[in-house]
């Protein structure tokens, strides 16, 4: 089954009453790993993942009746969780009364502790790289390299256009490049 | 798959290095389990908030059909009852009455007429009764 399909298939249960729980089983089953990725990726390690995944999960239930289907359902859940996690990283920062190098510091501190080394130094590397970049392109990276979503999906989560986008996403590329080449 | 080779081509002019790792290689540990827990974690909450609400809407509605039996009772044996009022008639008219009558309506007429050919009526003793006859006199 397709993710449209799926998606079809959630709205269709939703529409009873009887069967909403069954539509909240798929939606979890379908979406819960992309989602936990895609904030994991943001907030560095899987407690502050795993708190934000929940707050996500239980606002997207409490509002999907609302869900017009304008957007992919895809498109709309990952648009909760990308300004659910900007918010968290905001006021994480904020908890930490340092400035945002210092919380970036904190993620690659977290991502040295949790990544699995063993074999792996090129992913660490890798993780580090995007650590480096602004908020805003590594978002931009992580949507576009680890969840491969289009640029016209990206656009509509982060409210950008896709030039913009585009261009994002290469200085982020190229950023990443060089810090792996000079890290060597 | 045609998006990750799209993305990979994409890379691969501007970053060699970055295209020649594997896009979703990711090596950070969930713990085991984490997911099927969440999973039905999530589905308590949610689902018991919901039949909880659902619990206090009957309640309510149960409550305000209570209110609502108690209130009409409250006032059934409460209430003053109200005394009989006997409004005054206005007296049946008498044939001889309406003849007297300036005016008349089509139905008092009727009435009359009626009433005229029930009752005896001396027109001769009405003319004495109610003519003074000082005043024929005087004219």
């Amino acid at each position: 089954m397709t993710d449209s399909q799926k998606d079809q298939e959630i709205i269709t249960l939703l529409g009873r009453r009887s069967t909403e729980q069954a539509a909240f089983q798929l939606l979890y089953s379908t979406y819960s790993k992309r989602l936990y990725w895609h904030i994991r990726r943001m907030v560095g390690n899987h407690e502050d993942a795993d708190d934000v995944l929940q707050d996500v999960l239980v606002k997207a239930w409490k509002a999907i009746k609302n869900f017009r289907g304008d957007s992919k359902l895809s498109t709309w859940l990952y648009r909760i969780a990308t300004n659910q996690t900007l918010t968290f990283l905001e006021k994480r920062s904020k908890r930490q009364t340092t400035s945002i190098d210092a919380d970036e510091n904190f993620i690659d501190e977290q991502l040295r502790a949790e990544t699995n080394i063993d074999g792996d130094e090129v992913t660490r590397k890798l993780a580090s790289a995007i650590e480096t970049l602004p908020e805003k392109q590594r978002l931009v990276f992580n949507m576009r390299y680890y969840d491969e979503l289009a640029y016209n999906e990206i656009s509509e989560i982060v409210g950008t256009s896709v030039g913009g986008l585009k261009a994002s996403f290469h200085h982020a590329v190229t950023k990443i490049e060089k810090f792996l080449t000079e890290n060597d | 798959m045609a998006r990750k080779q799209e993305i990979k081509e994409e890379i691969e002019g501007i970053a060699p290095r970055l295209a020649s790792l594997s896009g979703n290689d990711v090596s950070e540990q969930v713990p085991e389990g984490y997911f099927s827990e969440l999973g039905d974690q999530l589905n308590d909450r949610l689902f018991s908030i919901e039949r909880e609400n659902d619990s206090r809407v009957r309640k309510l509605w149960t409550l305000t059909g209570l209110l609502a039996a108690a209130s009409i009772a409250l006032f059934m044996l409460t209430r003053v009852p109200v005394p009989d009022v006997n409004y005054p008639q206005e007296p049946e008219l008498t044939a001889t009455e309406l003849f007297y009558m300036d005016e008349f309506e089509t139905d008092e007429l009727e009435g009359l007429l009626s009433a005229y050919e029930a009752e005896e009526f001396d027109a001769e003793s009405i003319l004495l009764e109610e003519t003074d006859l000082e005043d024929l006199l005087n004219i």
